[in-house]
């Protein structure tokens, strides 16, 4: 076998090698690959996606199957990948409450997110246990996602309607 | 220009040679087939100074040499070939540690029953009995029953998809006997990988229960499990 015959062959090869890999990787070509993936990997979904942002590290998804809301991070890998990070699924709205929420954390910070039932909030506050307040007034189809990378705890969740009176409040048990 | 010194010949031809890493290669060859004729020449009376100073007389100029073998061993060729072959030795060793030695380990791992002494074992059942939810194929393979009351299931998951990765099993679902009551006290463990096996033990699951009920009811997904537990082991 001669040099240029020994070069198609490792080339074979790799090719074989790099699909081999891909495949039984954790990457994506894109986030929303990966987001279907995850979820169907967790046997939840398919999600209507309500709500995508994105973040240093790659994206936040917020999403609604039928009578559950979940919010899912997908990694960006080499700056052309994507890969499945924490996902928080199934949440079940509380229809007798005027929202649900959620608040967890990650290596890119923490977040609270949820959706709102009662039409009347009009604003959301959330509390960390540095002091800071974190709000949202625009809902994506009810939906509120506040993120923080600061170093503090979620403390507490205010909901207020268009004249400021408090709809909801609930502190977090230390 | 006669050359006396085979050391210095080979010298010669290999500084016509751009690509260093066949240096090794072409001095070898070169060597061999030198040593051979001067063997021959040896072998018809010469003395070996004359056979080396004969055989690098007919091997030719070794400056024109050189060059043919410059042509024929391609710098660019030569790098190509050189960063294919190492790519190909770190591919094989990410693939072998990364796939092939976890696949293996989730095939041929820690079989979760052999964790269970034989001497406490009251009764056991085969049941390989199969469910699919989303790609995922999961199989009960076995029930083993110990004298202190705790029921062991072994089962394995496996993912079905070509593409990807993603979240491993982790809830089995609920699991009841035949009056429906459900057992939640318990452990278990997975061996993770393609191919999961994994053992979830019930603590105070009782003798006589005539039935184990596994049921996966959650976001659309439904499987069940019903196994008749006085069927097989000791109770046959």
């Amino acid at each position: 076998m001669n040099r240029k015959q020994k070069i198609i062959r490792n080339t074979i090869i790799l090719i074989g090698f790099s699909f081999l890999l891909f495949t039984r990787s954790y990457l994506y070509l894109d986030p929303m690959t990966a987001f279907r993936a995850s979820e169907r990997s967790n046997h939840y979904g398919p999600s209507e996606v309500v709500y995508m942002e994105s973040f240093p590290g790659g994206k936040y998804i917020v999403g609604r199957y039928e009578q559950w809301i979940s919010q899912s991070e997908i990694n960006q890998v080499f700056g052309i990948f994507w890969r499945i990070g924490n996902a928080y699924t199934g949440i079940e709205i509380k229809e007798n409450q005027p929202l649900t929420y959620v608040w967890s954390q990650s290596d890119y910070g923490f977040h609270a997110y949820g959706i709102i039932t009662d039409s009347k909030i009009a604003k959301i506050e959330v509390y960390t246990s540095d002091g800071s307040i974190l709000t949202q007034s625009d809902f994506h189809e009810g939906f509120f996602i506040l993120s923080w990378d600061e170093d503090a705890e979620f403390r507490k969740i205010m909901a207020y309607d268009a004249s400021g009176a408090v709809i909801f409040e609930e502190e977090r048990l230390r | 220009m006669s050359w006396q010194d085979k050391e210095s010949y080979l010298k010669e031809v290999l500084s016509q040679v751009k690509f260093s890493f066949d240096h090794e290669f072409i001095d070898k060859e070169l060597r061999s087939h030198l040593e051979e004729r001067m063997e021959d020449y040896i072998s018809e009376g010469c003395s070996p100074e004359e056979a080396e100073k004969m055989a690098l007389e007919n091997f030719g100029d070794p400056k024109e040499i050189g060059k043919a073998l410059n042509k024929e061993h391609n710098p660019i060729i030569g790098w190509i070939l050189y960063i294919s072959n190492v790519l190909l030795f770190v591919g094989s060793l990410y693939l072998i540690f990364t796939i092939l030695v976890p696949f293996g380990m989730s095939f041929f791992g820690r079989d979760p029953s052999k964790s269970i002494p034989k001497e406490n074992i009251l009764y056991s059942i085969e049941v390989n009995e199969k469910r699919k939810i989303d790609d995922r194929i999961i199989t009960v393979e076995e029930i083993i029953y110990e004298k202190n009351g705790d029921l062991h299931i072994i089962y394995s998951d496996v993912d079905t998809r070509l593409w990807g990765w993603g979240w491993s099993f982790g809830n089995l679902g609920i699991i009841t006997d035949e009056t429906g009551k459900d057992y939640f006290d318990g452990s278990g463990f997975s061996t993770g990988g393609i191919f999961s096996k994994s053992l979830r033990t019930i603590h105070g699951f009782p003798e006589e229960a005539k039935m184990l009920n596994i049921e996966y009811d959650y976001y659309n997904r439904y499987y069940k499990f019903e196994i008749p537990l006085q069927a097989g082991g000791a109770h046959e």
